[in-house]
């Protein structure tokens, strides 16, 4: 077996659960990233969520391939997750959320690929195509955390938006993040959950 | 000479005594100078002409915390707040169908109603009132 790593580290001007909270949220997936067709969660509680993703297959992008996701919180900082992706690769990734400043986050990505027989010829293209893909979805993430920071700080609330007066919308406390994320049972992420 | 019932308001709050304050409202009110509610604020939106060119047009403004988008609906007019109440989103407007659909997760909102219609959920987008002075669209706020 072969083993590649990479580690990406990227700040953002946003507090670490709301960068945790992007993370977290599997239902932009479809909306947001090139590539992504489905996401369906299995099963998700305050610390754990399995999902099956139908994603286009790179360059021949007709083609549509599924793959299955584990993810867990360690804790308030650290979430991991485990996928096994397009031609059976299967992947782990550490997501460490430092906090920097008041909304200011480090985040620590670690890949890790871990290739058996044939697909250790994969190992020198995978290892470019980590950091532009983790790029790429860093780019189309980067918009929703800055706008989520902005609209927590004016103290939006999930369903219900924004305070009616203008003079009720602050807040300067801490912005939490609650697992899983609230959602409404039309939607289209769960569809297959029992 | 009167005084302007903004300052009225002022005066009264001078007073300590609650009680004293209540009476001077009160007589003030019978001589038709009660307290009254601040105007309401007029911040320059976007010209009819520019909307009219680009159908709806969504800006922020710091005076409301607010994204407010103005759009032309049937050759009405239509202001609503441009925030997602779901998780807060910005919205594609679909002129055709008179649509704001959110670029986050898919929520579709009705620009004439401001209901949700692709979810059942307890909240519309918040409407602003608005006026057209020369050929600018003013919003009116607190």
């Amino acid at each position: 077996m072969k083993i590649i790593e990479r580690v990406v580290v990227k700040e953002v001007a946003v507090s670490a659960s709301v960068a945790e909270w992007n993370f977290w949220d599997f239902e932009h997936g479809q909306f947001v990233h090139k590539g992504h067709v489905e996401h369906w969660v299995l099963y998700e509680d305050s610390t754990t969520a399995v999902i099956i993703s139908t994603m286009k297959v790179p360059v021949l992008s007709f083609l549509k391939y599924s793959s299955l996701h584990v993810m867990v919180r360690i804790n308030e900082r650290l979430s991991r997750a485990w996928n096994r992706g397009l031609l059976g690769v299967i992947a782990a990734s550490n997501y460490q959320f430092e906090s920097i400043g008041r909304d200011q986050t480090r985040i620590t990505i670690t890949y890790r690929f871990y290739l058996q027989g044939w697909r250790i010829l994969l190992a020198p293209i995978l290892y470019r195509q980590i950091s532009q893909w983790s790029d790429r979805i860093w780019e189309e993430d980067l918009p929703l955390k800055l706008r989520r920071q902005r609209v927590m700080r004016l103290g939006f609330k999930d369903f219900t938006g924004l305070p009616d007066s203008p003079a009720d919308r602050h807040n300067d406390a801490d912005i939490p993040l609650k697992l899983p994320l609230p959602k409404l049972k039309s939607s289209p992420v769960m569809r297959f959950i029992k | 000479m009167r005084e302007a019932p903004g300052s009225v308001a002022k005066t009264s709050a001078r007073y300590s005594d609650s009680r004293v304050a209540d009476s001077l409202d009160d007589s003030l009110e019978t001589a038709g100078l009660a307290p009254q509610p601040a105007p309401l604020k007029r911040i320059a939106h976007c010209s009819m002409e520019e909307l009219r060119q680009r159908r709806c047009i969504i800006r922020w403004f710091d005076e409301v915390r607010d994204e407010i988008a103005a759009m032309l609906v049937d050759g009405n007019v239509i202001l609503r707040s441009s925030v997602c109440p779901h998780f807060g989103g910005d919205f594609e407007f679909r002129a055709t169908e008179a649509i704001l659909e959110c670029k986050w997760h898919g929520w579709k909102f009705d620009a004439r109603t401001g209901e949700c219609r692709n979810h059942t959920i307890g909240t519309k987008l918040r409407t602003y009132q608005f006026e057209i002075v020369d050929g600018m669209i003013f919003v009116k706020c607190e």
